[in-house]
């Protein structure tokens, strides 16, 4: 690879550039590769389908909600943390959301307000959890993401609300030209998340925090109020995945949330690669989550049982970070 | 009686080389039963390498070493342990959930059928142990209740449980109580009356006067001496630094600023009543052996440790127990000893030395990545460290790195620079660069607190020196008294009364 690519990449990706061995860029750019490699073979093997406008707009638009939850969990990871919450907490922002739209009539604007208000209480509250009460990341937004689904099934009783302003309807169905509202939202997040992380005071504190969080701490980085605003950020990616997926189905169902965790950590973790395997990043997690959509949608046209892209997605993931520890082990055992 | 008795552990031509460092170099030891033996010599001079090739944790590049006249397969643990060969580390290493005796026995438990623990022996072994220590608590007791020096004498136990002929401590005292201390020193004396051989090694010279029947001095990876009964004053003739004051002049007087750091009355886990003040341009050293406050002050001003009663002024403004942020706002700067706890490993030289200046370089909240980048370059070149701002931290040397922090504080606009073995792990050459930029900002009008183990670093550049004992100041050494052999005698708890009557 060229001097100029990796420099574009570390541009983007804010990393150290490593020393260029043939071995290193390979691994480097392997998600890249991978992400080639699955939209050729697709192409080939389905080109009158797979290789449409039409279809690439569908990959984009279903994947625009997790997008902007990878984004936010990426964040979380970035700082050295772990948010598991993000599932209930998109859950409890779309009930919240909803309900005061569905049974008070609010507003598109204040349902939208207070769904982003929960999300980001939420992600506080973790962050609070976390940064003072020195609970351990994994163990306290178990218990907020517990706490955030009880508070959903009280509001909703486990209802089914249906019948959204049609106005709510049309952050799903509004395209600008060609291209649907909703990928232009997850973009704009992603783009500000990674604006903040690279460009920012608090981008550099982040990654110091999640980088030595003691010498963070000994060279004057406020620590805890880096972590509170992190978490803060991933409620917040929540709450909108959860604007973006009640817009779309049309209505509010319990539990919308908890499928969106365990993608979100894929993502992350195959856009480690793109970190040189030590630094989480918005641009990587983003092709990740591409990446698992294409292969779930092409998969799905080669009339693949859908445990099919399953498997394959749990394999990619092994595979990522398997040739990621390995790398970490290496620069540890020199 | 020890003298009498044939040698149990010897050591001989013992050379252990890493990359081009000589670590060890020919060092030889020989141990009888009942022999309480001293190990003794600066930081670095090989002392744990020797420690660490009789245990088995590192193999020896050439050398053997004969354990009762036969020969020891260097280099494995186990078999050092099956020889006879325990040792107990400095820091605790006990499970603190498991009982005494599940301590005790961790890893050699008796074995019964199917490899079902026997428990009742197991209790049994672990009794025997404890009584070997005099230690009466019982094997039931969960280790992580027990006071601290309880827990100490319980891996001493462990030790002597592998049915140890040869018991290794390195620096049992350091962490602990005086009181405690004297424990320690009593239970080691009695393991050698009952005819254990005792490698002792420790930085605290009164000790190994009062403890050890004879002394090996190691400097540099070789030995310089091997002595029977040796005094304290004689172990600092051996050890202190050779003469080189005449090259490195110490430092000349010069006005005393105003007061910049202002201790009162601190105390706090390690520090009893310290109080201490310090001038701008000023640089103040403070000696001790691990344990003795001196760098627990400096943890506890920087705000990695704290304190529960007292104050501490910096420029006038209070500062707050372990809040180091509001140590970094008030001005200070922390160099620690260990490098990890101050550089950032995955990220490159600018990002390390902005960090505490970045919201100079930034509106609002962004960074101004063409002023970062001008002012890393001049601090860079101020610090004359020939190394782009953009190359990853960790592909400097510790030198290197060590100057990217001195720029990063440097940038900062710090007033109050604590250093922590500023040299320690860095090259040579590096060493007098440090040194002239420590020199240069003092003469800025920066405050300097340093904390080193090198006791010709202490006396190379501080205008006075602070001795700390047992978390408290026992006194102070004056510039006109400042020499590395004084120092030395200091830090290791000779009393200053005695150091100073000795020159006049």
């Amino acid at each position: 690879m060229s001097a100029r690519g990796e420099r574009v990449l570390g541009a983007i990706t804010g990393r150290v550039r490593l020393r260029s061995s043939a071995r290193g860029v390979a691994e480097r750019w392997s998600l890249v590769l991978a992400f080639v490699g699955a939209f050729v073979f697709f192409a080939v093997a389905r080109p009158s389908t797979f290789l449409t406008w039409d279809n690439t707009r569908a990959i984009l638009d279903d994947s625009s909600a997790l997008c902007v939850l990878a984004a936010g969990v990426t964040v979380v990871l970035v700082i050295g943390e772990f948010d598991l919450s993000v599932g209930f907490v998109a859950g409890l922002a779309a009930a919240a959301g909803v309900s005061v739209m569905a049974f008070h009539g609010w507003s598109v604007g204040a349902a939208v307000a207070i769904a982003l208000a929960a999300g980001a209480m939420a992600g506080v509250a973790s962050g609070i959890a976390v940064a003072y009460v020195r609970i351990p990341s994994f163990i306290a937004t178990l218990a907020v993401g517990s706490i955030a689904a009880a508070i959903e099934l009280a509001i909703t009783k486990t209802a089914i609300f249906e019948g959204l302003s049609p106005s709510y309807l049309e952050i799903a169905t509004t395209r600008v030209w060609t291209v649907p509202l909703r990928v232009i939202i997850a973009a704009a997040v992603v783009l500000a998340l990674l604006v903040l992380l690279r460009t920012t005071v608090f981008g550099r504190h982040a990654a110091a925090v999640g980088d030595n969080p003691a010498a963070a701490r000994l060279t004057g980085v406020p620590v805890g109020r880096v972590r509170v605003i992190a978490f803060m950020l991933a409620g917040l990616a929540a709450a909108i995945a959860a604007v973006l997926v009640t817009s779309s189905a049309s209505q509010y169902y319990p539990n919308l949330g908890t499928g969106y965790l365990l993608p979100a950590y894929a993502a992350a973790f195959l856009g480690l690669s793109l970190g040189g395997g030590l630094r989480f990043n918005i641009v990587g997690s983003y092709i990740g989550v591409l990446l698992l959509a294409m292969v779930t949608t092409g998969l799905t046209m080669m009339n693949q049982p859908s445990w099919v892209a399953a498997l394959v997605q749990g394999v990619v993931l092994l595979v990522a970070v398997a040739s990621v520890s390995v790398r970490r082990r290496g620069a540890v055992g020199r | 009686m020890a003298a009498s008795a044939p040698t149990w552990l010897e050591a001989v031509g013992l050379t252990k080389r890493y990359g081009g460092v000589l670590a060890l170099d020919g060092a030889s030891v020989a141990v009888r039963p009942g022999e309480v033996h001293g190990l003794v010599g600066a930081n670095g001079a090989g002392k744990s390498t020797l420690v660490k090739c009789l245990t088995g944790m590192v193999r020896p590049t050439s050398g053997s070493v004969l354990v009762g006249a036969r020969p020891l397969q260097l280099g494995r643990p186990v078999d050092s342990l099956r020889a006879g060969i325990a040792s107990v580390p400095q820091e605790l290493t006990v499970a603190p959930t498991l009982t005494v005796a599940e301590n005790i026995m961790l890893g050699h438990e008796p074995r019964g059928l199917l490899g079902w623990v026997r428990e009742r022996e197991s209790r049994r072994r672990a009794q025997e142990a404890l009584a070997s220590v005099s230690l009466d608590v019982p094997v039931s007791a969960r280790v992580g209740q027990l006071p601290l020096i309880e827990q100490r004498l319980v891996m001493i136990a462990r030790a002597l449980s592998f049915d140890a002929r040869l018991v290794i401590f390195d620096e049992p005292t350091a962490t602990v109580a005086p009181h405690e201390a004297a424990v320690l020193l009593e239970t080691i004396r009695d393991l050698a009356a009952r005819g254990v051989a005792v490698l002792y090694v420790s930085h605290h010279l009164r000790e190994i006067e009062d403890l050890c029947d004879s002394v090996t001095v190691l400097r540099d990876g070789r030995v310089v001496a091997d002595l029977g009964r040796a005094t304290h004053a004689a172990l600092v003739e051996l050890l202190a630094p050779e003469a080189t004051s005449a090259q490195h002049p110490g430092r000349s007087e010069r006005a005393a600023g105003d007061v910049l750091l202002d201790v009162r009355s601190v105390s706090g886990p390690r520090l009893h009543d310290v109080s201490l003040a310090v001038a701008a341009g000023e640089i103040v050293g403070l000696a001790g052996l691990v344990g003795s406050g001196a760098r627990e002050l400096l943890l506890t001003v920087c705000g990695a440790a704290p304190f529960s009663a007292g104050s501490i002024m910096l420029g006038g403004r209070g500062l707050r127990s372990g809040n180091a942020l509001r140590a970094v706002e008030c001005g200070a700067g922390f160099l620690p000893g260990d490098r990890s706890l101050a550089t950032f490993p995955s990220q490159v030289v600018r990002h390390n030395v902005a960090l505490p200046s970045l919201r100079r370089f930034a509106r609002f909240g962004f960074v101004d990545l063409g002023a970062e980048k001008s002012a890393v370059t001049a601090l860079l070149d101020r610090v004359a460290l020939r190394a782009s701002p953009e190359a990853p931290i960790t592909s400097l040397s510790g030198g290197n790195q060590q100057k990217t922090l001195v720029a990063r504080w440097i940038g900062s606009n710090a007033r109050l620079l604590l250093l922590d073995d500023p040299t320690a792990g860095v090259d040579v050459a590096s060493r007098p660069e440090i040194h002239a930029q420590v020199r240069a900002l003092s003469d800025a009008g920066v405050a300097v607190l340093l904390v080193s183990t090198d006791a010709e670093e202490l006396a190379e550049l501080s205008d006075r020196i602070v001795v700390f004992e047992h978390g408290a100041v026992t006194g102070e050494l004056t510039r006109d008294l400042l020499t590395p052999v004084r120092v030395l005698a200091a830090m290791t708890g000779q009393a200053l009364a005695a150091i100073c009557k000795e020159d006049a």
